[in-house]
This record gives structure tokens, sequence and C-alpha cells, in this order.
């Protein structure tokens, strides 16, 4: 083992003479010339550094997922990292303490067998848009057997829920777009027949604004909207029917009525507690339901609690012709890029425009637009280190923007409501302009400008408004 | 039969010849001269020429009372408890909003219902139909629902509304009118009439009755200064002086006790005839029996028991108040006892003409009714509408003559000896078992 520690990474043989590639320290595998995607069967990583996140790194540099050159080859780590992992541990095949262990070996086969079983086609192009992410996804998760998506309960995670496979995808801090891209992703899968809904689980209310299950639900005072609410139970004398707060019965540790001054001893024989009432220490007011209403933390929107939208948490299982389709890539043919956000073809950000333009149910929504000129002269040689262009690597954080590069123009795009027009697109201004101002220290050269802000609301020409997007600068 | 027929007309013509202002006729139907006339027709009758003489100086002190009362615009609360009244609340919120006098907010107080009430009140109250709703969930009465509501008051004057009740458009304003008027007012009872009186005979009964009772004999005893029952159907009260008394006690009969409270701590208490509200009656006779004999006990449980002090001396001792309970006692209970004595004597010393003896009653009774109409008919803000009540006038003499005294005579007599009241379903048993106990 000392001797396998002793290099960054090594290629040993085991007892099935499949070829594990040990990393035993931080390797992009990707960017590592001396490395081919057919130089190895499998990976075990060995990273043991004390910052944990150095170790997830070390980890995503060769996982199944995210890596060209390991694309869904076994991946097995050091048993130390049991429990540590969190969500990435779906990621991963299996813990093994020596990468010539007998179970890893055993794993690696059956991992093998199972996609020999499935005829899964090993070999893909190189994932380029967002929505390609997620279907190399399903394809992994096919070809470890896992067919069924069981969304579960996930802190943290602004929709609560979802499967521990797509977190691995999505970010915590998602907007309303990535859930309405999951619903879109669904409901095709569930139209081509590759998925069927097994189980319900959950009804869920989420923010209408952003679709966050972040929610606080606060007690109002209907007169001034205070939250400073204080409850206090009511007491009925029998004797004289006085009805007042507990605390006007507070005498000297004793219960005293008001009224007639004589002291309660018996609940149930003096005096009762028929109910409670709500006392605003703000305005004085008093009542018995308070308003109820909902903060979203994360838009700090207030909304009443009859206005969140119910969403519904469902099972999904693949379908034998989603398995087939899948494992064989025949998927490519029919499942559709368009309602995918992060980066896309340009043909796919137009024919979104176009498909939310022709909506069945009629919406308040507006598609905002930021047009970028860029200029990166560092493009001309992307291709030999990344499936994608670096400046499009760059801004591929901005996960809740539908995104696109053409020529020279970079386009985003977000779907907001009326009301938060103005301030969405400063954000998304201000975010993009800092994000290309970063990317512009580290590459000599780049030059971007704003070319404009659009708007495209429902019942518009989309292609009159498609054209105004590829108008040059005027 | 023909022959029967002319001897029976022929007595009653002999008693009314014989009889007719000579002495005989007075020793006959002497309950009817001496008691009830001189104090249900001869003083309505004088009261209510007062009244029109007084019109004019009345109209002047109501339009400087409107301007005043328009002028402060204080809040008022309008306060309704009940059990079970959800279908009701609507048609009184809507009522409400048709008010000439608007600033009010509406508390509805929900004594335990177990039907959909609370889910109508909180509907209403989340759509600014009312203004608080609070729900006992155990069941306290409707005084101790009444209380709850007080307590969250913030009006300067709290009108007390039965949830069944339906006010006139200026109502509101007219029951707080007299509070202007007179600045020692702190209670001011509304005029309280029958919504369902074409319903059936029972019901058409009763709105001769409560046209009779309420909006001319509490505008004579209000004139009189003996007033002495505001009814829980509809009344305004001033917010402190209400929680001054202490609110209301342990029913049944707690407008006739908050009424007497207010009495008893020196405050001025006044009838507002043309502050109508409209209320549903009992249709069914049995119904109205069980209601009327509650009513009964009442009387005897707080004025003849809890407030008897009245009449001879209290801190706040008055005359008028004593009187006031007096004629309440004298006349809606003791000379129900007297009428029973009368009745008595009146068939065992008139066996042989006794047919006849009943059927001039009735004409004088009759006779006296017409006149009272004529009062009530001059007295009514709709007499038009209420025109027709006048066919029932003959059986109304029945109504009020036999009937309505039977029922009370079984309801004091019960709650003489017995003590029925305390077991009336209409209080929660917790609190009437305290009420016994302390023998309140």
């Amino acid at each position: 083992m000392t001797e396998i520690q002793d290099k960054r990474y090594d290629i040993v043989a085991n007892h099935n003479r499949r070829r594990i590639l040990i990393i035993n320290d931080v390797v992009d595998v990707d960017l590592e010339p001396s490395l081919a995607f057919e130089d190895f069967d499998a990976m075990y990583i060995n990273v043991m550094s004390p910052i944990m996140d150095r170790n997830k790194l070390a980890i995503r540099y060769a996982s199944p997922l995210w890596s060209e050159k390991c694309r869904y080859k076994p991946c097995f780590v050091t048993e130390r990292f049991k429990g540590w992992l969190g969500n990435s541990d779906v990621t991963v095949d299996g813990y093994a303490t020596h990468p010539l262990d007998h179970a890893m070996a055993q794993g690696i086969e059956e991992i093998y067998n199972n996609m020999r079983s499935l005829n899964f086609m090993l070999g893909t192009a190189p994932v380029v848009t967002h929505a390609e992410e997620i279907f190399r996804l399903c394809r992994y998760a096919i070809s470890r057997r896992q067919f069924t998506f069981s969304s579960e309960p996930t802190p943290g995670l602004s929709s609560g829920y979802m499967s521990v496979y797509y977190h691995t995808l999505w970010n915590e801090t998602q907007s309303q777009m990535m859930m309405m891209e999951r619903h879109f992703f669904h409901q095709q899968m569930l139209r081509l027949g590759y998925i069927k809904r097994t189980r319900f689980i959950h009804k869920i209310y989420v923010c209408p604004s952003c679709s966050s299950s972040h929610l606080l639900f606060l007690e109002r005072c209907p007169k001034c909207d205070s939250t400073n609410l204080h409850e206090e139970p009511v007491i009925h004398h029998f004797r004289c029917a006085n009805v007042s707060p507990e605390s006007a019965y507070h005498w000297d540790d004793e219960l005293r009525c008001p009224k007639c001054k004589h002291f309660l001893r018996h609940i149930g024989v003096d005096y009762d507690k028929p109910s409670s009432v709500y006392t605003c220490k703000e305005c004085g007011n008093s009542f018995m339901y308070p308003n109820m209403n909902v903060y979203c933390t994360s838009c700090h929107r207030t909304h009443g609690t009859d206005q969140l939208r119910e969403t519904d948490i469902e099972e999904y299982e693949f379908t034998p012709e989603g398995i087939r389709s899948f494992a064989s890539t025949d998927y490519k043919l029919v499942v559709s890029q368009v309602g995918f956000y992060g980066y896309s073809s340009m043909r796919d950000f137009q024919e979104y425009i176009r498909l939310f333009g022709k909506e069945e149910e009629e919406t308040d929504d507006v598609i905002i637009v930021a047009r970028f000129y860029v200029f990166d002269p560092s493009a001309d040689d992307y291709e030999a280190l990344y499936a994608v262009p670096p400046i499009v690597q760059a801004m591929s954080r901005f996960y809740n923007y539908k995104s696109t590069l053409w020529g020279n123009y970079f386009y985003f795009l977000r779907r907001v409501s009326p009301g938060e027009i103005a301030p969405i697109q400063a954000q998304m201004e201000y975010e993009l302009r800092e994000q290309f101002q970063d990317y512009g220290r580290l590459h000599k050269g780049f030059q971007f400008d704003l070319v404009g802000n659009y708007t495209f609301s429902y019942g518009d020409d989309a292609d009159t408004f498609i054209q105004r997007l590829e108008d040059r600068r005027q | 039969m023909l022959y029967y027929t002319f001897e029976f007309i022929d007595g009653i013509m002999d008693i009314l010849s014989v009889n007719i202002f000579g002495k005989g006729m007075l020793a006959t139907f002497w309950f009817l001269f001496f008691i009830e006339f001189p104090r249900y027709y001869l003083t309505d009758f004088l009261v209510a020429i007062y009244h029109g003489a007084t019109f004019n100086g009345r109209r002047k002190k109501r339009e400087a009372a409107r301007y005043r009362l328009f002028l402060e615009k204080p809040l008022v609360t309008i306060l309704a408890p009940g059990k079970n009244e959800g279908k009701q609340i609507y048609k009184l919120v809507k009522s409400l909003s048709e008010q000439t006098y608007q600033n009010f907010e509406i508390i509805i107080v929900d004594d335990g219902s177990d039907d959909t009430t609370p889910q109508i009140c909180r509907d209403l109250l989340k759509r600014g139909y009312i203004h608080k709703f609070f729900r006992m969930v155990e069941r306290g009465g409707k005084a101790s629902a009444a209380n709850a509501g007080m307590h969250h008051a913030s009006g300067k004057y709290i009108v007390h509304l039965d949830c069944d009740s339906s006010l006139d458009r200026d109502a509101i304003e007219k029951v707080l009118l007299p509070f202007y008027i007179d600045p020692k007012v702190k209670a001011v009872g509304g005029c309280v009439k029958v919504r369902n009186a074409d319903a059936t005979l029972c019901t058409s009964m009763q709105a001769l009755e409560y046209k009779r009772s309420i909006q001319v004999g509490r505008m004579v005893t209000s004139r009189l200064g003996i007033y002495h029952i505001i009814s829980g159907a509809f009344g305004a009260f001033d917010a402190e002086a209400l929680r001054e008394v202490g609110g209301w006690d342990i029913g049944p009969g707690l407008d006739g006790d908050i009424t007497q409270k207010f009495r008893k701590s020196g405050h001025r208490v006044w009838f507002a005839e043309d502050a109508i509200c409209m209320t549903n009656v009992p249709e069914k006779w049995s119904a109205l029996f069980k209601q009327r004999k509650r009513w009964s006990k009442s009387l005897v449980r707080f004025r003849i028991r809890k407030h008897r002090d009245i009449l001879w001396s209290n801190k706040n001792f008055s005359f008028s108040n004593m009187i006031s309970n007096m004629d309440n006692i004298l006349f809606d209970c003791v000379f129900n006892y007297v009428w029973l004595f009368y009745m008595f004597q009146l068939v065992l010393s008139n066996t042989d003409r006794l047919v006849e003896i009943v059927i001039v009653g009735i004409i004088i009774r009759s006779a006296f009714s017409i006149c009272a109409f004529i009062v009530m008919q001059c007295i009514s803000e709709r007499p038009r509408e209420e025109a027709h009540l006048g066919a029932f006038l003959l059986l109304y003499t029945f109504y009020m003559g036999y009937f309505m005294r039977f029922v009370r005579l079984i309801g004091h007599t019960e709650e003489f000896f017995f003590r029925t009241s305390y077991k009336d379903a209409w209080n929660p048993k917790k609190t009437s078992d305290i009420a016994r106990m302390e023998n309140m």
C-alpha cells in the first residue's frame, strides 16, 4: 500500500485482470495527458487529505458521472470515507480497504456484467449542455441498476424533496426554473413511456414565486400585521359568567375573579378554559385567529397560506423501454432538450421562447433575456482540454438561467413574474458582469459588453422577438 | 236550534243592558276594569297622546343628537353571541352593511357550536364581513359568550344582538341617539318586531303581541321612567358602564337582569321605539309555550329573588326602580294568580250565565284591543304593512287573555316551588349547578 501511495496515481490490475486507476491525490483525470479512457477499467480513490472538500474534489475529478475518461466505470473509494461523503455517496460504487480487495473486484464484475446484460453502451459524446448532464445521470443510474428515482426530504434543498441522484446535479439553492426543469423532464419521460409513477410520496406546499419550500409560517395581527403576539387562555367563571384572559384572574398566586372577587379553586367545578385568545403586543388588538402568512426565506416574499402552490412528490421508475433506450443512447433521438436550463444550443434556446409563447395555460410570467457581446481569444484552443468552451464552463454557475453562446453573443434567459422584472434584470446584469470580469482577469484579451435587455410576454410574437435577439448591435 | 240561539243572544243582551254603566258590570268584570284597563289601556292611551303632543320637541332634540352623534362618530361594537347560529349570521351581517351608521366593528362569539358555525364565521372573518370572531370550545352559556365579546370590544358603545336578528337601515343610528339626547342614559333598548309574522297563526299572534307589549308597552314604561327590560335581541350599552356593572350574569333572563343592574347602578335606561330589529319567533305553539315558560321563570328568579332588594332598599335605592320592579312583579306575576282567583269566582258565582258572561268579556276585551291597536298603529313606523294584523284582534284576545296567562302561571308556579329554571338546558349544567348552589 505504501508503494501505491508514493505516486499521485497508478494503475494496477486485480485478479480479474481489471486495470484499476488508483488516485492518491487530487488529479483531474480529464486533463491528465498520460491517461486515456482505454487505460483503466475502474477507479479507486485513496486520497487521505484532512480537508474533506479536497477528498470530494478528488472523487469528482475521477467520477463516472463528471469525468469523460472515467464515465460509467466502477468507482470505489477508501473505506475511511464511509459516512463522510453525504449525498455524493450515490456516485460511489462502494468502499474498499485496498484496490485489490476481493469484494471490490466482485463489485466491478457485477457492474460490468450488468452493463453487458443491458447492452449498455459505454462510450458517449462529451457532455456539453445541461440536459446532457441529466441524461448522463439517468444512464449512470441504469448502469447501476438503480431504476427507481425516489425523492426524499433533503436538508438545505429549496424544493425540500429530491432524488439523491438529482442532488448530484442540481444545486441546493435552485430556483423555480430548476423545479420547472425537473417537471419538464418528468413529463417528457412519462409521455415517452420511459418512466412510470410508482408511488405518491407527499403533497407539499412551496412558494408561488420561487418554488422554494423554505418557508416560515408567521402568525400576524389582523390589524397591524405584527408578529409580536401573545397567546393566553381565557377563563370562564361559572358563578358570574365572567370571561376574561387568565392574567386578569391572577391574584397572589391564586385565581380570583375580577368581576365577583370569588376565588377559583377547581377547574371544571368553579371555572373552565373554553378558549384562548391572542393579544398583539404592538397595537393591543385581541383576536382568536391570527392571520397566517408565509415568508419565503429564499425570495424574501410574503404570501397568504392559500397562495402557496401545491406540489406532488412522486416516485418514478424506469420502464423496460426507458432502460433499453437509455442503455443504447436511442433516447437522443426523441428526448427534447428545450425545457432544460443551464447551457443549451441556440436552437433549443429559441424553441424555448417559442414554446413559452404557445403555453396552454395563460401565464403572467415574463421572459427576460440579457445579451452580451463576448470576445475570447483563448476559445481557439479549448477543444483540446474541455468538452465545452471555457467561457461556457465559467458561466455554468448560473444554473438558474438558460444560456447559449452564438458566435460572439452570449444570451441568458430567465423566467420571472411581472413584479420582479426590474430587480431580477438588475441582479442578472450585476452577476453576469461580475463573472465576466473575473473571467477576463484570468484570460488575457477577453472583452465583453452588455448589448441589451429584452422582455418577452405571453402572447408576444416569438419570431419577431428572436429576430430582435439576433439583430446586430445598433 | 234557532230557539236556543235567540235565547243565547237574549242572555247576552240582558247582561249588557242590565249591567251597562251599572255596578253589576264593574262587579262582574272588575279584573278587566280595575287592573287591566288602567295599566294597559288607559296608560297607553294617555302616554300615546303625550307622545304625539311632544313630537316636535322630541324631533328637535333628536336632530341635535344626531348631529352630535355624527360629529363624534364613535366606534360602536356590535356583539352577537350565539350557538349554532352560523346560517343566520350572514343575514345579520348583510343587514349591518346597509346601516346608515357605519363606524362599527362586529364581534361574533360562538358559544361552543357543534355545527358549521365556526367555519362560516371564520370565512366571514377572512372576507372582512366581521371584524372579530371568538370561539368557546366548551359551551358556557349566552352570558359568558357575551362577556367574552365585551372583553374584546373596543367601541364606545356595545350593541348586543341575537344572531338571528336583522336591523332596519337606521336602527343602529336610532338606538344610539338617546345617548346623545341625555348623557345620563347608559343603556338603550331597541324595538324588537317579528320577521316571520305571516308564517303561522302562532307567529301572527306574537307579531301583535310584540307590537303591543314591546313597541307600545316599553315606550310607555320608558316615558314613565320604569322601563325594565332591554331586549337581548337588540340593546345598546355604554361600554364603560357595562364593564362597570360586570357585564352579563348567568341566564336565563339575562336581558332583564342586566337592565336591573344598570338601574341599580344609578344609570338611566331608555327605549328607542323607532330603532327596529326583526327577529324570528317560534312557529309552533309548543315551542312558544316552552320559550314563554322560560321567560316567566326568569321573572321569578331575577326580579323576585336576585333583585328583591330593589323593592325596599339598596345603596342606590330609587323610587322609580322600585316601581319598575313592582310593576313587572305585580302585573306579570301576582295578578296572574289574582286572575285565576277571579276566574274561579266568576265561574262559581255565575254558573247559570257563564257562557254569556265570557262572550260579553270577549266583546269588551275586543273593544279595548281595537283601541289599543289604533294606538299601536299611531306609534308604529310601518302602520300600513302591519295593518293586516288587525284581522287577528279577536283571536289575540284569547291569546293574551287566556293562553299567555296560563303559560305564565305554570312558569311562575314551577319556579316558585320547584326552581326548574336551574334545570333548563338553555344554560349548561355546570353553570346552572353553581347558580343553584349559590342561590342566584
